[in-house]
């Protein structure tokens, strides 16, 4: 695999003693620009080891666009890309992907329209060519357009009775209200039955543009191949412009709502302001966070909740990627009448991590932890892909797979301390349960 | 054991249905892993299929009687670690359903040599990401690292084979978050709580009718005694399969082995067989209504013999009978949902990765203003047009591409392929078998495909599922 791989490893080794490197060493394959013929540019780390070709792509924009109204059309149009396209219908569109293998997916988030295309070397072409009939000319016809329409609503419509996801719906909306993170992205009954095929084609037409666009390329394909796949997918789209994307002010004042559920576990959702990538702090906060209640082995959220006091299966936070208003997000289930008290147990974590920051130890450990594990965690071409779409995504550079584990390393206790006090304000945090009772004094 | 932060986000497909979900095991299971994406379409040329060499798998044992497997990938620098038991849920005795879960959770709670919680620490310390699962077979623990701490991870997991502690304390801390682990995938979701019953349903001596993670009074029940027993009996290398993938060989692993694994005490008794499953003489209907459901959902397994059940022929003709109906492209989706409009959704699907018998499972979500009555007559009339005017050559060729196509696609990760390996052989697989099997599924005609269909019509003791939304009462 890579040079960053052992860059990883050996960053760790330095602080942890015990074990003796053995350098896998391997081609070591950078990240290459390919520019196409027609302009457009995608980043590529190569690897033949094994005959398949991944492509991820990110455009800019998702369901925050999504005027009032009309919650729910960026999840609406990307469920429709590959329902028909250029020459062909939904049913034959689908045939010509299924008969070769290629796994092409789209999705909408709330900042962006994201989508993968994962396929065979011998296929790339043909893979490429129905990606951009999907980008370039979706048809829009009616019968998928009536057929997704109606899967959206039974989906939003089953979503309303499941305890996680009426609780992070709620918490949006209690946080920023009637803004753009407030509203549904999947959408309400009344705005999934009011979006047209008008709104689809406006909204396809506008948002799938050149100027938006990032690609991620990993896999077993030369750069002149890239550079003829590049113009089949993505050269029939316009440039088109960025999206006004004004921030977000979500509200943290310490609310607290009941939802009340008939069901035997509690779901709580809490949360508060994060930090943007761009951030001085991003990365203090980052390692904040892997402790608090993010990825590393045995939070402090974890062993508190968890392991201490039998609360709860699982509970987690992570720092959402919000690009209008970044938030710390977490969320756990508990028995019914274990509810208030793990409520009171996140609040005490939150204040004494506010207070005193994290030890020596745990960021010592975190920082083993977040170095050694970023290279496994790349460990496929899709994931490998998926990763040069959010390195473009957020400016963070094409040597960034070398440079990351620096940034993690350069953190300090005064750093985590600082960041610790300005996001952990346990008394502003947004809370919502959904269960049988009130766990909120 | 270790459920993953989930972000909210949702496939507009994942219209949940009644399938076999192994509500404790957070792994792809060997159909799964060959199934290219679902399914074939009606159209075009058929492709060659594309080779895929063998895996190129090297075995040996180790004088304690420990199997051991190397799987070179070129994955410089990574290695996936898994450990594999040969018993799982169904082996749970009479009454303790829940006591290979239970064993599972307490692995991360401290030996003589590491206290609680350490385990993933000093996993975490290297780097590594280590979880577990239970299924109805198979007791497994795993590790991604990187190569130069492959053997830390073995001594860990060599420790833990016999070196658990159980603590009064830490077992009821357990229990209780094992409890809350059964609520959460199980009590809190009216899906949850009806696929427990149809699982119940399809079984009548044969524990797989039983929960994995257990009843929960039988969870409630269990003694520290009954478990550190179970533990003590059949924890040792003679029940234990070790597999690792990546920057790999078998010559390399070998002096690790014998290091680490190869001074575990011979031991590791063998679970005592299972009841075995009569013959089903009447059709079974489960049916469920709560409120919290927001659409009607129909499906109807038939019983069916699995890979390991000595039947994997038949079982790759179910696999690929699976794919020509279920998938975007099935002929479920196209007749019911694009041609009929008479459900949201339709597919079919094959649970054969178990040791004693799976089921072909066919299931439909109802449109507005369509009855369950209605789309299961759809649904067993495209079944019946198989049986009865069989398939098209090209679709069966077009699925034999997809499945081949799907195992390249595996291989770009070290931890399927070295799932892949390790649950086949623990359940009596061979590498043969793993190597072969393309070439296997190349071989079934359309003729095999239309007969398994008419074998499943002729099938009287089928189970049925519906479950609407409604009052519980």
């Amino acid at each position: 695999m890579t040079h960053f791989l052992r860059y990883a490893a050996a960053t760790a080794l330095a602080t942890s003693a015990a074990l003796a490197v053995s350098n896998a060493s391997a081609t070591t394959s950078p990240v290459e620009v390919v520019v196409s013929p027609q302009g457009t540019e995608a980043w590529l780390r190569r690897d033949s080891s094994l005959p398949i070709v991944s492509l991820a792509f990110r455009f800019t924009g998702g369901a925050a666009l999504d005027a009032p109204g009309k919650e729910g059309l960026a999840q609406f149009m990307a469920a429709l890309l590959d329902e028909g396209a250029g020459p062909y219908d939904a049913v034959a569109y689908r045939d010509r992907l299924d008969d070769r293998a290629i796994r092409l997916s789209f999705s909408a988030g709330r900042d962006s329209l994201f989508g993968t295309l994962h396929t065979l070397r011998e296929n790339v072409e043909e893979a490429a060519t129905l990606l951009g009939h999907a980008l370039a000319r979706p048809r829009f016809d009616d019968e998928p357009v009536a057929r997704i329409r109606s899967q959206l609503e039974a989906v939003r419509a089953q979503n309303e009775t499941r305890p996680g996801s009426v609780g992070r719906t709620r918490w949006f909306s209690l946080v920023f209200g009637d803004g753009p993170y407030g509203r549904p992205s999947s959408g309400t009954q009344a705005s999934l039955a009011g979006i047209n095929v008008e709104d689809l084609r406006a909204a396809a037409s506008e948002r799938l543009v050149r100027r938006r666009l990032v690609v991620g390329v990993a896999g077993d394909i030369d750069r002149e191949m890239l550079a003829r796949v590049l113009d089949l997918a993505f050269g029939d789209l316009p440039v088109g412009e960025l999206p006004d994307e004004a921030p977000e002010i979500g509200s943290f004042a310490g609310q607290a709502v009941h939802v009340p559920m008939d069901i035997p576990q509690t779901e709580l959702v809490f949360g508060l302001p994060g930090v943007a990538r761009d951030d001085a702090d991003f990365f203090p906060a980052f390692v904040l966070n892997s402790v608090l209640g993010g990825g590393t082995p045995g939070t402090r959220l974890e062993q508190e909740v968890r392991i201490k006091r039998g609360l709860a299966y699982s509970i987690y936070t992570y720092l959402a990627d919000a690009e209008r208003a970044p938030i710390l997000i977490g969320a756990t289930s508990t028995r019914d009448e274990g509810a208030g008290e793990t409520v009171a147990v996140v609040r005490d974590v939150v204040r004494q991590t506010a207070a005193g920051g994290l030890t020596a130890d745990e960021l010592a450990d975190a920082k083993l932890y977040i170095t050694g594990s970023f290279p496994l965690a790349l460990d496929s071409t899709s994931e490998i892909a998926g990763f040069l779409v959010a390195m473009q995504a957020n400016d963070l550079g094409i040597d960034y797979l070398d440079r990351r584990n620096a940034l993690v390393e350069a953190v300090t206790i005064e750093d985590v301390q600082r960041v610790a006090k300005r996001l952990l304000v346990e008394d502003a945090m947004v809370w919502v349960a959904v269960g049988r009772s009130n766990p909120f004094p | 054991m270790i459920p993953r932060a989930s972000s909210a986000t949702r496939h507009r497909r994942l219209l949940r249905l009644p399938t076999s979900r192994d509500p404790t095991s957070s792994w792809r299971r060997l159909a799964a892993f060959l199934r290219a994406v679902s399914v074939v379409g009606i159209s075009l040329c058929a492709l060659t299929p594309p080779a895929a060499a063998g895996l190129g798998a090297e075995t040996f044992t180790l004088a304690n009687g420990m199997r051991v497997v190397a799987v070179p990938m070129e994955r410089p620098g990574v290695v996936h670690h898994a450990v594999y038991y040969a018993f799982g849920a169904a082996d749970d005795p009479s009454g303790q359903s829940g006591i290979a879960h239970f064993i599972e959770h307490l692995m991360f709670n401290g030996t003589g040599t590491t206290t609680d919680g350490q385990y993933k620490q000093i996993i975490g310390r290297n780097g590594g990401s280590t979880n577990a699962y239970t299924s109805a077979d198979v007791t497994a623990y795993y590790a991604t690292i990187a190569r130069d701490r492959l053997e830390t991870v073995m001594r860990l997991e060599a420790d833990r084979m016999t070196g658990v502690v159980f603590k009064p304390e830490n077992f009821e801390a357990e229990r209780q978050v094992i409890i809350e682990e059964r609520l959460q995938r199980t009590d809190n979701s009216p899906s949850g709580v009806f696929r427990e019953q149809l699982t119940a349903a399809a079984w009548q001596a044969h524990p797989y009718g039983r929960p994995l993670i257990g009843w929960r009074h039988e969870i409630e029940a269990l003694t520290m005694e009954q478990v550190e027993a179970y533990y003590r009996r059949h924890y040792g290398p003679a029940n234990a399969l070790l597999v690792v993938a990546g920057d790999i060989d078998a010559e390399s692993l070998r002096p690790l082995a014998e290091r680490t694994f190869g001074k575990v005490a011979a031991g590791g008794e063998p679970v005592p067989p299972r009841p075995k499953e009569p013959p089903h003489r009447a059709r079974v209907t489960v049916e469920m209504e709560d409120p919290r459901v927001a659409r009607p959902r129909w499906s109807r397994q038939y019983p069916a013999r699995s890979y390991f059940s000595g039947a994997a022929r038949e079982a790759a003709t179910l696999d690929v009978l699976a794919a020509v109906l279920g998938g975007a492209s099935g002929r479920l989706h196209r007749a019911l949902v694009v041609r009929h409009k008479v459900a949201l959704a339709a597919g079919a699907y094959f649970d054969g990765g178990k040791r004693d018998g799976g089921f072909f499972l066919v299931y439909a979500m109802p449109a507005d203003g369509t009855d369950v009555s209605e789309v299961e007559e759809a649904v067993i009339a495209e079944l019946r047009r198989v049986a009865e005017e069989g398939v098209e050559e090209r679709e069966v060729q077009r699925a034999a591409y997809r499945f081949a196509a799907g195992e390249i696609y595996a291989r770009d990760d070290v931890s399927t392929v070295a799932e892949f390996v390790g649950s086949t052989l623990i359940k009596g697989g061979t590498l043969q078998d793993i190597d072969g099997y393309i070439e296997m599924v190349r071989s079934i005609s359309a003729a095999d495909v239309a007969a398994s269909a008419r074998t499943l019509l002729a099938e009287q003791a089928t189970v049925t599922g519906i479950l609407r939304p409604g009052d519980a009462e």
